[in-house]
């Protein structure tokens, strides 16, 4: 029952984006969608906290590889690399977004999923049954510049080397003890638990937008002005599924 | 079994590089037979993990002073570049590393054990410190780079780096400085568990092992490269002649 649909609701101060795209991979036309509902909440003065959240076993299962392969075949490779300038571009948005931003992990959280979900000011994710990891190293994958600068500002160097080093897979309990995220809640209680966390955050009074963007553009500068290449893909192998 | 000198033995698809030179001084042999060991180590396509440890009451008690500081200016040159080489190689090694902390790790020695992928340290004797502030030892911004990388936080640094602190295996376990701390006698065999824990069911291919090390401690690879060794010597005679 996957819409392939995103979906922007508004709950009082706090805008809420669903996808519902199966694993929610990341090819030009989510990208393009998210771009769309990021302008739709951002256009809403009212909006003072962003959530965003997937339907099903996945938040985001990473790269939309298959469609990178279609791609790669025809020989398109400046729109390979269109593509990952592009992927950085929404990164950079989402990171210096100006409201504060909660992922709320409804499964799944892999690789770029797993960078996408990091790029959010806060992690809420839901109890048992589901992985946060960056397994890149197992599947003949790089890490760019950018993504390990951000995740270095966010967990101990030890969780830095565990996570990426050796591509260590994180049950929910495990990602809060790394730090990985924030909170946990059980499933049906997820959205909530991430509403009281923008409520939170935004206090009383809530952020000046402009302000906001501007402070989070300096805390992360490292981050964005990290120096990147296009990741090789001639390396891929199948991912086998790790045990649940 | 150790047989003095560096040697390697084989378990399963974890090797052991012992270090059996009483205090394990580094000096130019020295990491020239540390160089052939881990060469031997990645000669076997079953090993996943090494494992480095020393024998006795020395992990590494660092440099051999005695035989650097009154040597000749290209000899010091050489064996800073040839550090900084073994330092890095280490680093990025193609399989995770342990360094099993057996005794006293000092200085050269500590940072040798930082660029380990693990640290597990022995209990009840042994430290782990960094002399430099106390013998007038400088650090390059590369090694710099990597204590900001491996030690856990600036309160660590600041009493390991600037106040010479001197930690025992249960404060770094305490302190985050090693993974784990643990009695003597089983040292070995939880670094093993440690390796295997880290190779998992599958382990790693070398070639990307090695280059996500590359990438991920970039900023420490690329601090040590710019370091200009020539007038690092300078500096580190100058502050010797003050000794």
């Amino acid at each position: 029952m996957v819409s392939g649909k995103f979906s922007v609701e508004v709950r009082g101060k706090v805008a809420v984006i669903t996808t519902d795209c199966g694993e929610n991979r990341f090819n030009m036309d989510f990208m393009n969608n998210f771009n769309k509902a990021l302008d739709e909440v951002e256009s809403n003065p009212d909006i003072q906290a962003l959530i965003t959240t997937g339907i099903g076993k996945f938040y985001s299962n990473g790269l939309d590889v298959n469609w990178m392969a279609e791609v790669a075949k025809k020989k398109q490779v400046s729109e390979l690399g269109k593509f990952f300038q592009e992927i950085i571009k929404l990164d950079n948005r989402l990171l210096t977004f100006p409201v504060p931003t909660i992922a709320a992990i409804n499964g799944h959280c892999v690789a770029q999923g797993a960078f996408w979900a990091l790029h959010h000011d806060y992690r809420v994710m839901r109890t048992k049954r589901s992985w946060f990891s960056v397994p890149e190293v197992h599947l003949n994958l790089p890490l760019g510049q950018h993504n390990i600068s951000l995740l270095r500002g966010i967990v101990s160097g030890a969780v830095a080397r565990d996570a990426m080093v050796f591509g260590k897979w994180y049950s929910p309990e495990e990602s809060l003890q790394a730090g990985l995220v924030d909170g946990l809640a059980e499933p049906e209680e997820l959205l909530d638990s991430a509403i009281k966390f923008a409520h939170q955050c935004i206090g009383t009074r809530g952020f000046d937008r402009a302000a906001l963007k501007k402070m989070k553009e300096n805390v992360y500068k490292d981050v964005i002005n990290a120096q990147d290449t296009m990741v090789n893909f001639g390396n891929y192998t199948k991912l086998g599924k790790p045990k649940l | 079994m150790p047989s003095g000198g560096i040697s390697v033995e084989v378990r399963d698809n974890v090797a052991i590089v012992y270090m059996d030179r009483g205090e394990n001084r580094l000096n130019l042999k020295f990491m020239a037979d540390l160089n052939s060991a881990f060469d031997k180590v990645l000669s076997y396509p079953d090993v996943q993990a090494m494992v480095t440890t020393g024998v006795g009451k020395f992990y590494s008690n660092g440099i051999q002073l005695t035989w650097l500081l009154p040597a000749a200016l290209d000899v010091q040159l050489e064996f800073w570049h040839k550090f900084s080489e073994l330092q890095m190689r280490i680093l990025t090694f193609p399989i995770p590393t342990v360094a099993a902390i057996n005794g006293h790790c000092v200085a050269g020695g500590g940072l040798l054990a930082l660029c380990h992928d693990y640290r597990v340290m022995r209990t009840k004797q042994g430290w782990f410190y960094m002399s430099e502030i106390y013998i007038k030892g400088r650090f390059t911004s590369g090694m710099v780079t990597l204590f900001k990388r491996k030690l856990p936080s600036v309160d660590v640094e600041r009493d390991v780096l600037l106040f010479g602190k001197r930690l025992s295996g249960e404060e770094c376990a305490r302190r985050a400085v090693v993974d784990a701390a643990c009695e003597q006698d089983v040292l070995l065999d939880e670094a093993v568990r440690m390796a295997r824990d880290c190779v998992g069911t599958a382990g790693f291919d070398r070639p990307m092992q090695r280059t996500m090390k590359e990438d991920v401690y970039r900023d420490v690879v690329e601090a040590y490269a710019r370091v200009t060794l020539t007038d690092y010597v300078q500096t580190i005679r100058r502050n010797s002649a003050k000794l």
